[in-house]
C-alpha cells in the first residue's frame, strides 16, 4: 500500500509538467524579490499554479492558481455566490478531511464593469486543529486567478498585513 | 470544461503512462535458473526473466534523483527494488483507470450539462469557486503522498452520507467486509477509482441525486457502452459450422477434481483487466469475488444482473464454464518462490496477472506484502505475439472445459492456439492464448498438470 502511496505522488509530481502545458497564461508570477526571503516554492499537482511554503512555520502555505473562467458582473449575485462558495467548499473540501469552511470576512471590491475582487478570509478545521485562511478572488472577465494563504490559528504571521498584501497584489497582477 | 481539468489530464496522463509497457526490446538476459528449476521440482516450472530494461533505466533513474534514501516508513522492498514495485502496483491498474477515467469523463460532461441547466447563471463562478478547492486540496492533502491518500480513503467512509443510498453497498464492499478474505490493496484501489466518481458527484452536487438516472442515461449515450464493452461472443451452439456442437453444457463444479478444489480458480477477465474470480473453498463449495465491482456494477449490466459486481460470495448456480483461464496454485511451492525471488533484488521478477495474485489472496494463498509485478503488460504482449505466429488461429470464446480441451488437444498438433509461457512461475506458467488481436481477450490458461500429463511430449514454449 504504501509502494502505492509513494508511486501515486511520483506519478503526480511526473504529471506537473504536463500540466503545465495546459496551465493558462500568468503561470510565471511570483513572490516579489524583496519579500520572497523565507518562502520556497514547491513542487504542485493539480488544482494550483504555483505554491510556496513558509520555511520557518509548519503548515504555513501561500498557493497561487488561474483559470479561464469567463464572468458577466450582470449576472453576479454576490449573496449567491458567498452561499454556494461555502456551501460548494464544505462538500468539496469534505474529501481532503477538511470541516467547517467559513467565511469571518468577506469583501466585494469592484474594479471595473468587468473585473472583482473578492477577499475573504476565515477558518476551517482539519485533524492537526483550527486553520486560518485568507483568499483572494480576482475575476477579470475572462479569467479567474486566486490567491491563499494557509495558516495554523495559532501561528504567527509570516510578514505583516502590508507585506501580505503586496505579495497577493503582486500575483494577482494587481494595483494596491 | 476547464473546471475539472484535473480529471482530463488524469486520464491522459494515465494513458500516456500505459505506452512504457508494451514491447520494449530488451537485450537477452544472462539470468540462470537452476536454483529455480529445483525449487520448482515437480510442478513443471517456467522461469520468466525480467525483461523490462527499458523501463527500468528510465524508473531508476527518476528514482535516483530524488535520492537515495526516503522516509524511513517507505516499505523495504520500495528502495530496493522500485521497479518491481512500480511495475507490480501499477502496470495492471493502468488499464482500468484510463478505462474508469474516460468512463469518469463521460459521466462529468454529462453532470456538468446537466448542472449547467439546473444552476443558472450562478453555475460558471462557482465552477471557479470549485476549481479553488483545489488550493485547499493541495494544502491540506499533499504534505505527504501518504497523507493524500490516506486521507482519501478515510474520506470514503463520508461518502454514503453525502450522496446517500447509491453507492452505499458499494462502499461497504470496498471496505472488504464481505469476509472473502480479499486483499485490502485491491478493496482500497476500487475504492479509490470510484472515489473518484464520487468526488465528482460531490462537487458538481452531490445533493442533485435525482439526477443519477439522467446521468447513467447519458453516460451510456456518450460512452456507445452496448458497442463498447459488450462485445457479443459466438455461440458456439447456435453456430451450426461448430464443431463442437455436439458436446453438452456441463457442470463446471462436476469438472473439479476434489484434490484440487480448494485452489483452483476460474477468473473472468476482460480488455481491460477487469475480472471476477470464481474458486473453491477449502470445502470444495464454489464461490465468487468480483476484483472489480465499480467497473462491472456501471459498466456491465449483463453480468450485473448475474450478480457480478456485489462483490460477494455467489452459489455455485452462477458457476458455468467458459470464456475464463483456470489456474492451480499450490501454495507451499509459493512461499519457497517468493523467498527465492526476493534474493535475486531484481534480476528475476516473480509475475501474476492481478486477477491471478487476488484470486490466490481469495483463496486464502498468503502472498505477503513482498512486491509482486504484474504480467498485465505481457499479456498484451501476447495478444500481440500472436499476430506474428502462423501457427495460432482465432479461439472460440465461451468454451466450456471439455471444449476447451479439445480445443487444447488441438494445440498440441500446432493447429489451433498458442502457448506461452508466461512470468506467473507459480501458476504452472502455461497459457493458451487467443489467436489474433481481434480475438476477445479471452486466454485459456490451463494448469499444465491438468492437460498435460507428466512425460507426455510438450510443444516448444514460446520466448517473450
Amino acid at each position: 500500500m504504501r509502494g502505492f502511496i509513494f508511486i501515486t505522488f511520483l506519478l503526480i509530481c511526473q504529471s506537473t509538467a504536463l500540466f503545465a502545458k495546459e496551465m493558462p497564461r500568468d503561470i510565471l508570477r511570483d513572490i516579489p524579490t524583496e519579500l520572497s526571503n523565507n518562502w520556497k516554492e514547491k513542487a504542485v499537482f493539480f488544482g494550483v499554479n504555483k505554491a510556496w511554503d513558509y520555511l520557518p512555520q509548519e503548515h504555513t502555505l501561500l498557493t497561487y492558481l488561474a483559470r479561464d473562467e469567463a464572468f458577466n458582473y450582470k449576472t453576479f449575485s454576490e449573496e449567491k455566490y458567498f452561499e454556494g462558495l461555502t456551501k460548494a467548499r464544505e462538500i468539496g473540501l469534505k474529501l481532503a478531511g477538511i470541516k467547517n469552511w467559513k467565511i469571518l470576512k468577506k469583501k466585494l471590491i469592484k474594479i471595473s464593469d468587468k473585473k472583482i475582487l473578492i477577499k475573504l478570509s476565515g477558518t476551517y478545521l482539519v485533524k492537526r486543529g483550527f486553520v486560518k485562511f485568507t483568499e483572494w478572488q480576482l475575476f477579470t472577465g475572462e479569467e479567474y486567478h486566486q490567491v491563499a494563504l494557509i495558516e495554523n490559528k495559532d501561528a504567527y504571521s509570516p510578514l505583516s498585513k502590508k507585506q501580505l498584501k503586496n505579495i497577493f497584489h503582486s500575483l494577482l497582477g494587481v494595483s494596491p | 470544461m476547464k473546471t475539472l481539468f484535473f480529471l482530463v489530464n488524469f486520464t491522459l496522463f494515465f494513458s500516456l503512462q500505459a505506452e512504457p509497457y508494451r514491447n520494449l526490446p530488451c537485450p537477452e538476459s544472462t539470468y540462470d535458473t537452476p536454483e529455480l528449476d529445483r525449487l520448482m521440482e515437480g510442478i513443471n516450472p517456467v522461469v520468466n526473466v525480467v525483461n523490462d530494461c527499458e523501463e527500468r533505466e528510465g524508473i531508476e533513474d527518476a528514482y535516483k534523483r530524488k535520492g537515495d534514501q526516503g522516509p524511513p516508513n517507505w516499505p523495504e522492498a520500495l528502495l530496493e527494488n522500485p521497479i518491481d514495485c512500480i511495475k507490480g502496483l501499477f502496470s495492471g491498474l493502468i488499464d482500468s483507470v484510463v478505462d474508469i477515467s474516460n468512463f469518469l469523463w463521460s459521466l462529468l460532461k454529462t453532470f456538468m450539462n446537466t448542472l449547467n441547466a439546473s444552476m443558472h447563471g450562478t453555475y460558471n463562478f462557482l465552477k471557479a469557486a470549485f476549481t479553488g478547492n483545489l488550493s485547499y486540496w493541495f494544502s491540506e492533502a499533499s504534505n505527504g503522498a501518504s497523507d493524500f491518500i490516506n486521507s482519501f480513503f478515510e474520506s470514503i467512509k463520508a461518502i454514503p452520507e453525502a450522496i446517500g443510498g447509491l453507492f452505499k453497498d458499494k462502499v461497504e464492499e470496498w471496505q472488504c467486509l464481505n469476509g472473502a478474505g480479499q486483499s485490502q490493496y485491491v478493496c482500497k484501489m476500487i475504492g479509490y477509482v470510484g472515489g473518484d466518481t464520487l468526488i465528482t458527484a460531490l462537487t458538481l452536487g452531490g445533493s442533485k441525486l435525482g439526477l443519477i438516472s439522467k446521468i447513467g442515461q447519458g453516460v451510456k449515450k456518450t460512452l456507445n457502452l452496448k458497442k463498447k464493452h459488450h462485445r457479443k461472443a459466438r455461440n458456439v451452439y447456435e453456430d451450426p459450422k461448430n464443431p463442437l456442437t455436439h458436446i453438452p453444457k456441463r457442470d463446471l463444479n462436476q469438472l473439479i477434481l476434489d484434490n484440487v478444489k480448494d485452489r483452483r480458480f476460474v477468473v473472468e477477465t476482460d480488455a481491460s483487466g477487469h475480472y471476477s474470480v470464481r474458486y473453491f473453498d477449502p470445502d470444495g463449495r464454489p464461490r465468487m469475488f468480483d476484483g472489480s465491482p465499480f467497473y462491472h456494477y456501471f459498466l456491465n449490466k449483463k453480468l450485473r444482473r448475474e450478480g457480478v459486481g456485489t462483490n460477494r460470495d455467489r452459489s455455485k448456480g452462477n458457476l458455468r464454464a467458459g470464456e475464463h483461464f483456470t489456474v492451480d496454485v499450490p501454495p507451499e511451492k509459493f512461499g519457497d518462490l517468493m523467498n527465492f525471488i526476493e534474493k535475486q533484488k531484481g534480476t528475476l521478477s516473480m509475475a501474476c496477472t492481478r486477477t491471478a495474485c487476488e484470486s490466490m489472496k481469495a483463496t486464502g494463498v498468503d502472498i505477503g506484502q513482498k512486491p509482486v509485478p504484474s504480467i498485465d503488460g505481457l499479456y498484451k504482449t501476447l495478444v500481440k505475439e500472436a499476430e506474428t505466429n502462423p501457427q495460432v488461429t482465432r479461439v472460440p470464446v465461451n468454451l466450456t472445459i471439455p471444449e476447451q480441451a479439445l480445443v487444447i488437444d488441438r494445440f498440441r498438433s500446432n493447429t489451433n492456439i498458442v502457448r506461452f509461457n508466461f512470468g506467473a512461475v507459480a501458476f504452472s506458467g502455461v497459457m493458451y492464448g487467443g489467436a489474433t488481436v481481434a480475438t476477445p481477450p479471452t486466454m485459456v490458461i490451463e494448469a499444465m498438470s491438468s492437460h498435460i500429463p507428466v512425460g507426455a511430449d510438450q510443444p516448444e514454449l514460446i520466448d517473450r
